[in-house]
Order: structure tokens, then C-alpha cells, then sequence
């Protein structure tokens, strides 16, 4: 058999490559499992060093008659990078080179194993940024941005990953590539870019990507705004999307995980208060002023009873550092987390965040709450023991129900962290099963074959899904 | 236009009439305002769907900045319900008559995509019907949402090839103050500027940045531009007999300029990479040659309208784009039998 041969003659040539690495079986172990979710023992793991490469990783796992799950930083939290059946992992880790940065055009080509802050690292000498920032930054990839349409805090402002990515070249499934997008306003035609970001690998491997950059912004201020009451933040939330003030983040936290955070950080955030917004303004040296009045006035109209500027950016900074370390916090608590992205409209945010409360208190689950308010995206974060199965069991029902709760609300199940294996059971309430089957043509036109991280993204019975049941999954955080 | 026209009230109506084309394999014109109905390679239909009656608001809670509205829905009306409650997207200026759906089909921007990005950006949920009647719903109406593929954004600019858009969530943004029109010098470093014009617009008779906030914060902007304010209006494309539009990196744009024939009109979206030229008289090999030098800087040149008797001549997209293979099965799963707008898409898809 062909196909055998050449798996073959890739085995016998495989760790004398140059450009492709293949871990043992001890480091093979890593692999199984994502931020949350532990999948089954990859068949392999390749880390190609070139788009060369990438692309016989392809067709060698195709032509061994196993499935490809891509792979970034494994920072995911829906289980999208976990491999599940007879799989190769294509880490793209090692395709890391910032290959251009053009700053008339405020874009740059990179390659998807470059870590996000450090690409902003890289251009915030030339005063750009890329905009996109999850609170995983400092490890996640930009390859897995694109996968999961990544968002952060400041996609409040910026909008989420598929907002800054300009055009990208994939591998697709039968080791070809395609180029979507462009380097010019609008694309002619189908804009295809467009569900290649948010694909979660599962129609081809993204091996380099044209990147917006945007501006950093000469003036910025750092706001903490506190509440005695959760209503009180959402008023106060609402007001201000409402105000067009130039707020870029706006996030919410309650009382639990304002209480976790300042343990874990001693930021000096109001632990006294039942919620609090942080919030970022940007401006010129002339405006910023006027922006951060304006905040001020309109959250203290909707009950801030505290409104603190950070007086330097080493403040600003420890209060960032309390809010995105929050998932570190928890770790105090208990050995795992569940943490789940659902979102409402925005004028629902505040029914939302009760009704988490009440499912918490009726299933005596302390739920730390926080949401990146602004776009009406919860985070709420369930500190559980994964070695008691029962505990794990009742986590499990609980973000059930807090999924149901954004639906029920109009809203969806993911805001930014994808579908993976751990909300692929809720599609098919978010959709009809004729939205589905054009969901399916979605994936068919890219991926025929059905090689291409199956079981991911869309429920049975999609053609290319694998039954991969949810509650099997093992959450190891 | 083909002789029969048909004008569906709601969902229902409209998936009905595409099953009945769809089996008697009857190929459909979809139009709206008719304002791009030269936009793409020509259509032979037996049907014209004209989306006009579809023109329901379906929902819109001005605090939640999401409009959802029927694809009939004139964007003259949603500008002046949008500017009711402080409110505006990024829709084109002119002409009041141009349709929502078509707005979205065609992917056609307004100005101030400076600022907040191009329309298909905040396409957040879409109902279209595919070729064979289904009704399809896509994205939703919350402004972050990463649950399944986006084909909501897909649909943008698809030229009715998936299907017939019968409703649109739009994202909308917050108005801040008043605006005001600067003559700025130098268009190119007006759009970079630290002030972040809404849109920085340049035309034969000078450049203008439009910007926005209170008083006191134009007048900072008009010191930080050095920049009067204007006594000009925005300008319009819309009176020309014949338009195209260069799509290029930003920093091409100024060089491109220097290509253009002393007649014709020009209204260069600076700081975005898009400038339409025009003008009353059309010279095929002129615009032919622009669109060399166009894609030489790795751009490309759409024709968007020409007078009867020159569009044979002249090829509306250009280059083909690199995935047309995808977009075909794409067309090829949403419109099975081909009856949507057939060959308009580049590469006669």
C-alpha cells in the first residue's frame, strides 16, 4: 500500500528531520490535554519547523489514516487542542518567527506559534500593538487566537481576534494550502478568512497569518469602580457602554472574586464592596482628562459609591495583574477550576449574573463571578476538587446550567474561548438542525476528508464528528 | 431586469418562492435598492427578488447597541432611528434608498470604518434563505460570539451567493458629542493620528478628517491636527456615471493617486486602503492600466458601475483571489442548484 509506505519511510526518516520534532511517550503524555479537558494519548505529536513541514504532518497522519488535531500553547478551555481516537497533535510551537512588520501598514505577518504579548512585545517600539488580549497572554499563541476567535478585555473596544487578522495561509486536510483573506481592504469574493478564524482547527491548520496592529493610545487611565451591589455595576456598566466614553476594557467582578483576587495579589482592590468595575480610558494628553470625568460622573450616577484613579501605572498595573490573575487565585482554593464564556445581550448582563448567584446557592457551589461586562461575556469560575467524582459530577451540572441561563437569555454559549468538546452538546440548542447542516457545509468545503480535529465544533450528526461525550471528559486544571 | 419581479413580505413568502425556483431550476436576480445592481460579472435570472418589502425592525433596544432589521430596511431609516438615540453604524452615506441586505451583500462600508472597522465586522447574526428555501440563522444578537462558524461575517460582501438576506444584526456605536470637518494638509498622517479621526476622506478639491466629541474636545483635536475647521461637505460618489474602487494597503494609496487621469474624480478613504474613482466619461484602457498598477502593489480594482455597452469589455473583479476553489464549494453547498445570482462572484462563480 502506498499510503503505508510513505507512513513508513516518514517514521524511519522521523527524528532525523530537521524540521519536524517528534516527542516520546512520556512527552506525548502532555499532549493530551488542553487548559481544561484531558483527552486520550495522542498517536503522535510533531512540532514542524516549517510550512513545508506542517504540511507533511499533514498528509503523513492522513495517509496513517488518523485525525489532526492542531495545537498551540494548550492554554484552550473547551478542549479544542485536546486529541481524542487515533490522532497526530501538529504542534505549531515552533513555528514562532515574526516574519515581517510593516509599520505604514500597521500589520505583520506571523507565524501561529508566536506568542501574543510577545508579537506586542516585538511592535510596541514602532507604537503599536496587537489588540486582542487574553488573560493567558503571556502564554497563548497567535495561531490559537485565530483557532478559538480569541478575545481578552480590551475586545470591548477592539472587537475579538477575527477583527485583526487580515489574511492567512492554511494546510488543509489533504496537505494543500490555501490562501484566504488579503492585504488590501475587502477581499474580492467569499471572505473566506472569516470562518477560518473561529474554526478551532477543524478546517486546516493556519500556518502563517497577516495581523492588524493597532495603535497604543498616548494617554491612558486605569479605573476601579465600587459598588454595593451587583444591580448597581450593571446599571453602571450599561450607562457607560450608552455614554460613548472611550473606555477600552470594562470589567465586572463580585464580591467572592474581588475577595480571592486581593488574597492571592494584595492589589488593594474593595473588598468590602459586592462588585466592582475596572475599567481602562484612552485618549490624547488633551482629551484623557475629560474622558476619565465623564466616566467618573457616570458611575458614580449609577451608584459607584467609589471611583479611584490609578495614580501611576505600577497601580494600574498590580489591579490588571489582580483581574487576570483570578484563575491563578483560585488555585488557592481548590487543585481545579471550571470556567465557562457564555454571553447576553448586554442589557441582560445583570439577570445573568443573578441567576449565576442563585444556581451557585441553590447547588451551595461558591461561584466566583467575572465578566468582561461590557460585551456581556461571563466568566464565571468554579474552584472544585476533579479527584472526587461526585464533586466533579455537580460541577459539571452546574455549568450546564449557567449555559442554559445564557441561552434562555438570548444570548450564546461562547463568547471567546470556543466550542471545543465541552460545549459541542449545547449546538444544537443554540441552532436549528438546518443552521447545523450549513454549519456542516462550512466544514465539508474546506476539510472533505474529515480529518481535521473531528468531533470538535459541531455535534453528531456531523459527517465529520466523532462522538466524543462531554461528561467524559476529565477537567485537570 | 428580468420580466417577472417578485417582492416577498416576510420569511415564509420568500422561501417559498425559492423552493419554486429552485425546482423549476429558475435562476434569481436579488436586488435591493438597485444602487450596486452593476457590481459583479452580469446575471441572466428569470426572477428578480426585490428585497424592498422585507423592512421589518425586528429588534432594537437602543441600550443594547445591536439593531436587528429586515434586509429591506433602507439605511436612511436606520440612520435617522440610529441618530434618534444617539446611535450610528458604520453605513454608508449615500444614497438614502440603498437597502441594508444589499449594504451587507455587497460589504459596503461607510466612512467611518476608520474608526470602528469595515461593516462585516459588526454583522453579528444573519437569517438568510439558502437555494434550496431553508431558512438559515447564523451568529445571533450579542456582541461577542464565537459559537460555531461565522457566517454572518461570510455573508458579507457574498453578493447573494449563499443566499437571499432576509434579516441583519448590526452592531452600533455610541455618538459622543457633535462632529466637525477639518481641512487637513496631510491626509495620510491625519488618519494615524493620535486623535483617531471617525474617517479621513481625500478628493480632487482637498482632504477633510471628521471628527467628534464635545466642544472642548474638538477644539483640542483642531490643535493637535492643526487643522481649521471646513466649510466643505462630506463628498458623494453617488452622481457619477461610472465608478470603480481601488482596494489597496493604506500606504499605497497616496502613490496610486499619482496614476489617476487628470478627469477623473476621485474620493480616497485615507488611512483605510479604499478609494473610488470615477467620473462622467469612462476610458476602458485607462481604467485597465490602473488596475495593473493596482495589483502590481498588490491591490486589486473592482468595477462597480459603467455605462451600458462597456461592461462586456470589462472584467468587474480583476485577479482571482487565491481561494476560489473554497469559495466555489462553499457556493456549491448553500446554492446546490445554482439559481442565486449565478456567476457573479469572481471567477464566474
Amino acid at each position: 500500500m502506498a499510503a503505508l509506505d510513505r507512513f513508513r519511510r516518514y517514521r524511519s526518516r522521523n527524528g532525523q528531520s530537521s524540521d519536524v520534532a517528534s516527542p516520546g511517550l512520556l512527552e506525548r503524555h502532555l499532549y493530551r490535554s488542553d487548559g481544561a479537558v484531558t483527552g486520550d494519548l495522542p498517536a503522535e505529536v510533531v512540532l514542524p519547523e516549517s510550512e513545508h513541514a506542517a504540511r507533511r504532518s499533514v498528509t503523513d497522519a492522513v495517509d496513517a489514516g488518523r485525525s489532526i488535531v492542531p495545537r498551540g500553547a494548550g492554554t484552550g478551555l473547551s478542549g479544542g487542542a485536546s486529541p481524542f481516537g487515533d490522532a497526530t497533535v501538529v504542534s505549531l510551537m515552533k513555528l514562532n518567527r515574526v516574519l515581517e512588520v510593516d509599520v505604514a501598514n500597521r500589520t505583520a505577518w506571523v507565524e501561529p506559534g508566536v506568542r501574543n504579548l510577545d508579537l506586542s512585545r516585538q511592535t510596541q517600539q514602532f507604537g503599536l500593538i496587537f489588540g486582542p488580549d487574553p488573560s493567558s497572554q503571556s502564554a497563548c499563541t497567535l495561531g490559537g487566537n485565530i483557532a478559538t476567535n480569541a478575545g481578552g478585555p480590551r475586545c470591548y473596544a477592539v472587537g475579538n481576534t477575527t477583527s485583526h487578522i487580515l489574511a492567512a495561509r492554511v494546510v488543509l486536510g489533504d496537505g494543500s494550502t490555501v490562501d484566504v483573506g488579503a492585504d488590501y481592504a475587502d477581499p474580492i469574493g467569499l471572505d473566506t478568512r472569516s470562518v477560518v478564524v473561529g474554526s478551532e482547527g477543524t478546517l486546516g491548520l493556519v500556518v502563517k497569518a497577516l495581523v492588524r496592529l493597532s495603535p497604543i493610545s498616548d494617554a491612558v487611565r486605569t479605573v476601579l469602580c465600587a459598588f454595593s451591589s451587583i444591580e448597581d455595576s450593571g446599571e453602571a456598566t450599561a450607562r457607560i457602554v450608552r455614554s460613548g466614553v472611550n473606555v477600552t476594557s470594562l470589567e465586572m467582578m463580585d464580591k467572592m472574586a474581588i475577595e480571592i483576587c486581593e488574597r492571592f495579589t494584595q492589589g488593594g482592590l474593595p473588598v468590602e464592596a459586592d462588585a466592582m468595575l475596572l475599567c481602562e480610558v484612552e485618549g490624547t494628553a488633551e482629551t484623557i482628562e475629560e474622558e476619565v470625568e465623564d466616566l467618573e460622573r457616570v458611575a458614580r450616577e449609577a451608584g459607584a459609591y467609589l471611583v479611584q484613579i490609578a495614580e501611576d501605572d505600577a497601580q494600574a498595573a498590580l489591579w490588571w495583574r489582580a483581574r487576570k490573575g483570578a484563575f491563578g487565585a483560585v488555585a488557592q482554593l481548590a487543585p481545579n477550576y471550571d470556567l465557562h464564556d457564555g454571553v447576553v445581550p448586554r442589557t441582560k448582563l445583570v439577570e445573568a449574573l443573578k441567576a449565576v448567584q442563585k444556581i451557585g446557592k441553590e447547588t451551595e457551589t461558591p461561584i466566583r463571578l467575572i465578566a468582561h461586562a461590557g460585551d456581556g461575556n461571563l466568566h464565571p469560575l468554579i474552584p472544585f476538587d476533579g479527584s472526587d467524582p461526585a464533586e466533579k459530577e455537580r460541577v459539571h451540572a452546574v455549568s450546564e446550567q449557567i449555559m442554559e441561563v445564557c441561552l434562555a437569555l438570548g444570548g450564546a454559549v461562547s463568547g471567546e474561548h470556543g466550542i471545543g468538546v465541552t460545549k459541542v452538546h449545547f449546538m444544537d440548542r443554540a441552532f436549528s438542525a438546518v443552521d447545523l447542516v450549513y454549519q456542516d457545509h462550512v466544514r465539508n468545503a474546506f476539510d472533505p476528508l474529515c480529518v481535521m480535529n473531528p468531533g470538535k465544533v459541531l455535534p453528531s450528526p456531523s459527517s465529520c464528528a466523532e462522538k466524543v461525550d462531554p461528561t467524559d471528559t476529565e477537567m485537570w486544571v | 431586469m428580468s420580466a417577472r419581479v417578485e417582492t416577498p413580505d416576510g420569511v415564509d413568502d420568500l422561501c417559498a418562492l425559492v423552493r419554486e425556483c429552485a425546482e423549476s431550476a429558475q435562476a434569481i436576480r436579488v436586488v435591493g435598492s438597485g444602487h450596486e445592481s452593476m457590481l459583479g460579472n452580469p446575471v441572466e435570472a428569470n426572477v428578480t427578488v426585490d428585497t424592498r418589502n422585507l423592512n421589518a425592525f425586528s429588534d432594537f433596544d437602543p441600550d443594547e447597541l445591536v439593531v436587528r432589521v429586515g434586509a429591506g430596511v433602507t439605511i436612511g431609516e436606520l440612520r435617522e432611528t440610529l441618530a434618534e438615540h444617539q446611535l450610528r453604524a458604520v453605513l454608508p452615506e449615500a444614497p438614502s434608498e440603498r437597502t441594508i441586505g444589499g449594504v451587507v451583500a455587497t460589504g459596503t462600508s461607510g466612512y467611518t470604518r476608520l474608526r470602528y472597522g469595515p461593516i462585516r465586522n459588526h454583522v453579528i447574526g444573519i437569517v438568510l434563505v439558502s437555494g434550496t428555501g431553508d431558512v438559515v440563522r447564523a451568529g445571533g444578537q450579542v456582541v461577542k460570539n464565537v459559537t460555531g462558524y461565522d457566517i454572518s461575517r461570510l455573508a458579507a460582501g457574498s453578493m447573494g451567493r449563499l443566499g437571499i438576506i432576509a434579516e441583519v444584526a448590526l452592531r452600533v456605536f455610541s455618538v459622543r458629542g457633535t462632529t466637525a470637518l477639518l481641512d487637513v494638509a496631510d491626509p495620510e498622517l491625519a488618519s494615524r493620528a493620535s486623535v483617531r479621526p471617525l474617517a479621513v476622506i481625500g478628493t480632487r478639491e482637498g482632504s477633510l478628517a471628521l471628527i467628534e466629541g464635545s466642544e472642548a474636545a474638538i477644539e483640542a483635536q483642531v490643535g493637535i491636527l492643526e487643522a481649521p475647521r471646513s466649510r466643505a461637505t462630506l463628498p458623494s460618489s453617488v452622481p457619477w456615471q461610472w465608478r470603480a474602487t481601488v482596494r489597496s494597503r493604506p500606504a499605497s494609496q497616496h502613490e496610486l493617486l499619482g496614476h489617476l487621469p487628470d478627469a477623473w474624480d476621485y474620493i480616497a478613504q485615507f488611512g483605510v486602503g479604499l478609494t473610488e474613482v470615477g467620473g462622467n466619461e469612462v476610458d476602458v484602457d485607462d481604467l485597465v492600466k490602473l488596475r495593473s498598477v493596482a495589483e502590481e502593489a498588490s491591490g486589486r480594482l473592482v468595477v462597480h458601475k459603467v455605462p451600458p455597452g462597456f461592461r462586456a469589455n470589462l472584467d468587474p473583479w480583476g485577479s482571482p483571489p487565491g481561494d476560489l476553489e473554497i469559495q466555489r464549494r462553499l457556493v456549491e453547498s448553500f446554492d446546490p442548484r445554482g439559481i442565486f445570482n449565478p456567476g457573479i462572484l469572481p471567477g464566474g462563480l
